[in-house]
């Protein structure tokens, strides 16, 4: 009986171990993920003004998009979206109909109507900043059809009409607001039609921004949004690694790997709209003769010239437009780089003691690439003082003699306006074929035909030498692993920030 | 009689000299100064034989690079010698910071003298003159000069010249002042000596130490407005080597690549380091309160 017990007894023990060891282990909960109800980001410059007609740097509209809104809005894909015009059509080739959205509240519970939309770009047609941009639109024969529908005229036909449209310059301002504060207090404290509102303005520190619960769309997924500024890229990728930051704009080539060590952070990269041209100015006589301009072509190893300009984060153009653009061809495939042929030209050109102003902006970049093109140059025999200062101090002086100039745009005819005889201060074109075939890019609205015309200008403005564009650079972002709903945009403001959400760590 | 006192006199200037030289080199550090100083200046002088004749050779290929038999302080972002570099650049700061500091001593001197001399009216307003341009920072009026002349080097000298007068006329005034109740300006008013003779042969050449010991601290502070010009992109046009620019051109890279900063900034420091220890070692040999 005894060892009947011990045996039942051991049997029970073994059978309640099998069976312990059969349960599932308890369960471990994963903590929830806590959203944070800020997103904080770093950039390199302040914007100088929240004015909706001056979206015309990447450092303004970087807030600007989140503040304000637009007609319609293009995005990495070069489709049209609908934002506060939902239905677009043209009554003929110089005057466009648009329905607007209902229900469209301003950030203070103002009804947007059509009144704002009118007078909004009226306002950005007498911007001085904006003139070669707002040519062609005729703002005493643009009309309102009603509270939500307006009629756009424009002066002349005019095909990028609607990617102007698409914000920038053109963000939509309340004309009630704008009137009764005056536009000095309405740039520092904007009313608009976007998913953020502008919440505190700290001049050279921060700017913060809130949820705009008025907003006539999907409201923004992250209450707040601080915007830092810190002009030294070392500054900003430190910010990653103290935590202080979510996103950063703008990292450097040679700090990719170092925020890709960040515990938490990584680094997002793609292509930009950013170029980079050395620009000739045709005014003036030195660069008259077409040999010189091949000859200052030639002079230039544009490979070693961009890899050591950007640190392996910029690719060689080979057309005078980025490759991100609408119509880009690879039109010349690689820039011939021949010292020996650009002495020749020189000489044959009796330029062998060619000497000019090369003016740059004062930043570090801007140097460095000046002091290469400056030693290329040297070596075939070419002199260039390199004038370093702002944009506006040398303009004052009068034109530049040469100049390294970069753009950001994603529009054609905004890359190709530097070629524009009206647009004097920059390539100072003095061909009247250019000028012609320019115009006829304006006014042509069949992509078919218009794609032949942007092909035609590549090479042309290849062939003629006023510019030697050499570097288009990529974007690239360091990026929290926390942030959830971010997608990679080549167009720097675009950035999705409504639809991220940044959970804590 | 006066035959003999001549010699005397020439004797005991020669011994007054002595014992400056003799207080200066018993003072480390100041002898410390004055080498870095020599050695500089030896940089300045022979820049292409001390580094090689070519400061802007670039080699694009070969960026970055540490310390190496090639090149004994790496290269830069542009594959520069960083040394050919430094020794040249050691004659852009120390021909601007000359030129600058004989512009503001020249200009400072003669406005002290004036003022020292003359006193009353004519000091209070040459003092409210100076006051008013030393209310300005020395750096932020070189950005507002260079700014609306442009950056070439002699606006550059200008612009720190000017900066730097206002203690030149203070230091000297102050000299003068005391100088001027001496008997033997007196004595020379007695003779008949006109204003401009009293001024520059018998004031000014006693009132020469305090002002030595300027020339010496001012340099120092000029190349370090030199550089910090430099640094912000106002400084002397590329490709001239600049410690400033060069220190500018290698922030980017400070983390990854350290001895780009680390080099032009050494230089910065040691000869300003170099010209306030000489300075001081000629105040302390020249101040006659020492000799008790």
């Amino acid at each position: 009986m005894k060892k009947f017990v011990a045996f039942a007894l051991t049997l029970i023990l073994v059978l309640t171990m099998l069976s312990g060891c059969n349960q599932p282990a308890p369960k471990v909960e994963e903590p929830a993920k806590v959203a944070k109800d800020t997103i904080t980001l770093v950039t390199d410059v302040e914007p100088d003004t929240l004015d909706p007609r001056r979206g015309n740097s990447v450092a303004n509209n970087i807030p600007m998009r989140l503040i304000h809104d637009s007609l319609m809005f293009m995005g990495d894909d070069n489709v049209f979206q609908p934002r506060l015009a939902t239905k677009w059509e043209f009554i003929d080739d110089t005057h466009i109909r648009f329905t607007l959205r209902e229900g469209v509240k301003f950030s203070n519970g103002d009804p947007f109507t059509s009144a704002d939309v009118l007078y909004s770009l009226a306002r950005t047609k007498l911007d001085s900043t904006s003139l070669s941009t707002m040519k062609w639109y005729d703002e005493v024969n643009s009309k309102a059809e009603g509270p939500l529908s307006v009629v756009l005229a424009m002066n002349y036909p005019y095909a990028p009409a609607l990617q102007v449209l698409c914000g920038g310059r053109t963000w939509i301002g309340s004309q009630k607001v704008m009137e009764a504060m005056g536009e000095e207090a309405y740039a520092r404290n904007p009313v608009g039609l976007g998913p953020y509102m502008l919440d505190k303005w700290t001049t050279g520190a921060s700017m913060e921004l809130k949820r705009n619960t008025n907003f006539w769309g999907e409201p923004a997924k992250t209450e707040k949004l601080v915007f830092k500024y810190s002009g030294e890229a070392t500054a900003r990728v430190i910010a990653m690694e103290t935590g202080e930051v979510d996103f950063a704009y703008y990292i450097n080539g040679s700090d990719i790997k170092r925020v890709n060590e960040i515990p938490g952070y990584h680094v997002e990269r793609g292509p930009s709209a950013k170029y980079y041209t050395i620009v000739l100015n045709m005014q003036n006589p030195k660069f008259a003769d077409e040999r010189v301009r091949y000859a200052l072509s030639y002079a230039i190893d544009l490979e070693a010239l961009v890899d050591a300009g950007f640190d392996g984060t910029a690719n060689v153009m080979s057309s005078i437009i980025p490759s991100t653009v609408e119509g880009w061809k690879d039109t010349y495939g690689k820039w011939e780089y021949n010292p020996e042929k650009a002495k020749a030209l020189l000489a044959e050109a009796g330029a062998t003691d060619l000497s000019f102003e090369l003016h740059i902006l004062p930043t570090a970049e801007f140097q460095k690439l000046a002091e290469i093109v400056q030693s290329f140059w040297a070596k075939v025999g070419v002199t260039v003082n390199i004038e370093q200062s702002a944009l506006a101090a040398r303009e004052a002086q009068g034109p530049w003699e040469a100049s390294i100039r970069n753009g950001n745009a994603t529009e054609i005819t905004g890359i190709l306006i530097i070629y524009d005889s009206l647009f004097a201060s920059r390539v100072g074109n003095n061909d009247d074929k250019l000028d012609e075939m320019l115009m006829q890019l304006q006014v042509t609205y069949d992509k078919a035909e218009r794609e032949k015309q942007i092909h035609a200008l590549q090479d042309y403005i290849y062939k003629i030498r006023f510019t030697i564009p050499f570097a288009e650079t990529d974007t690239i972002y360091g990026v929290g692993d926390h942030i959830e709903g971010y997608e990679f945009t080549y167009q720097i403001s675009n950035c999705n920030i409504p639809e991220w959400v940044a959970y804590k760590k | 009689m006066a035959e003999n006192e001549k010699p005397k006199a020439v004797l005991a200037r020669k011994s007054q000299l002595k014992d400056i030289i003799h207080r200066f080199m018993k003072n480390k550090a100041a002898v410390l100064g004055f080498v870095i100083i020599i050695v500089l200046v030896i940089c300045a002088l022979f820049p292409a034989q001390i580094a090689g004749p070519d400061y802007t050779e670039q080699n694009l290929r070969n960026r970055y690079q540490p310390s190496s038999s090639e090149h004994i302080l790496g290269t830069d972002e542009l594959g520069r010698d960083m040394f050919t570099r430094i020794v040249w650049g050691s004659r852009t700061s120390l021909t601007i910071g000359l030129a600058s500091i004989m512009l503001a001593c020249s200009l400072g001197v003669t406005i002290g003298l004036i003022a020292g001399y003359y006193g009353k009216t004519v000091d209070n307003i040459l003092m409210r003159i100076i006051d008013v341009l030393m209310a300005v920072p020395n750096v932020l009026l070189g950005i507002s000069i260079v700014a609306a002349l442009g950056n070439s080097t002699r606006v550059l000298v200008l612009a720190i010249g000017l900066g730097s007068m206002p203690a030149f006329a203070r230091v000297t005034r102050s000299a003068v002042i005391m100088v001027r109740e001496m008997e033997y300006i007196e004595a020379a008013r007695a003779t008949g000596a006109s204003d401009g003779r009293i001024m520059w042969k018998y004031i000014l050449p006693n009132s020469l130490a305090p002002i030595i010991v300027q020339v010496s601290m001012g340099l120092a502070t000029s190349i370090l407005t030199i550089s910090g010009l430099s640094f912000i992109g106002l400084g002397v046009p590329a490709p001239t080597p600049e410690w400033g620019s060069m220190l500018s051109s290698g922030r980017a890279v400070i983390r990854d690549y350290p001895h780009i900063i680390l080099y032009p900034g050494i230089a910065i420091m040691l000869s300003v380091f170099a010209f306030n220890l000489f300075g001081d070692g000629l105040r302390d040999a020249l101040d006659p309160r020492l000799k008790t």
